[in-house]
């Protein structure tokens, strides 16, 4: 084959294009309806969204609540601030 | 040429971003015969022609905000849908087409238009996504490579020799099927 016959096919596949008329028809409707359902999903927050705010909810109150807390209603470890006098006591012999 | 009666595309398209789907809808019906035909240039299956039909639409209504009056919707609409089909074929597998081949070149003979269709969309069906992508639009949707270069960010020189291998290779499917 060559390039000629080549172009001779090719015009003729052109000039002859596949007949879409009646998978044309009420193509508007079809699109419509798709672009109502396009609109419904958009119109709220996606599903994967929602449910994931739904459950990280309360997780995000707690941490939020510890942040928000007084300091002195923070757990006081009992050996935080009596160091220096356990180390005074311990080398004066005095908790021996 | 458009009656006040019936909108230009710009008209359409503002109307559309105002929220007028009916506007949008009467685009829909100006241009689908062009949609549906370059997708059936690259499918078979009436279904798929739809589906990319729809696909090419909505994305299209996604977009209006970023058409530019002035510029022929046509071609905007265009650049869409050569991306739509692009993406088609590269996620669907090469199939074989629904009339042999062995077929189809008989039929060279008879030199009908429908069974040079048939043949080349045949011969088509067998070469890479890009290399069919460029033949068709350059070859039988009359697509320039400026176009073509355009809508899918290929160089012109790249969309040149793609066109060049894609035509080599159709013509050497078509030769060994002849033979």
């Amino acid at each position: 084959m060559n390039d000629s016959d080549l172009d001779l096919l090719l015009a003729r596949a052109r000039d002859n294009p596949p007949d879409t008329s009646a998978a044309e028809l009420a193509f508007e409707t079809r699109l419509m309806a798709r672009l109502r359902e396009e609109r419904a999903g958009d119109s709220g927050t996606p599903l994967v969204w929602r449910l994931w705010l739904w459950f990280a909810a309360p997780a995000a109150a707690c941490v939020l609540w510890a942040i928000l807390q007084p300091p002195d209603l923070m757990p006081v470890t009992p050996a935080g601030g009596n160091d220096d006098l356990d180390l005074a006591s311990y080398l004066t012999g005095e908790m021996l | 040429m458009n009656g006040p009666a019936d909108p230009d595309d710009e008209t359409l398209v503002a109307s559309a971003l105002r929220g007028d789907d009916q506007a949008f809808a009467v685009l829909a019906g100006r241009h689908k015969r062009k949609i549906f035909g370059m997708a059936a240039r690259f499918f078979d299956n009436p279904s798929d022609r739809e589906d990319l039909a729809q696909e090419v639409f909505i994305k299209a209504w996604r977009a209006l905000g970023t058409y530019r009056a002035g510029a022929p919707f046509e071609h905007w609409l265009s650049r869409i849908a050569i991306r739509a089909c692009y993406d088609a074929l590269r996620k669907s597998r090469r199939q074989p087409p629904t009339a042999p081949i062995e077929a189809a070149a008989a039929a060279l003979s008879e030199t009908t238009n429908a069974s040079a269709r048939d043949l080349i969309h045949s011969g088509l069906a067998r070469l890479s996504p890009p290399e069919r992508l460029v033949l068709t639009l350059l070859e039988l949707e009359g697509h320039s490579v400026r176009e073509i270069s355009q809508a899918t960010g290929w160089s012109e020189a790249n969309v040149k020799v793609r066109a060049f291998r894609a035509r080599s290779a159709l013509k050497h499917i078509l030769e060994s099927r002849h033979e």
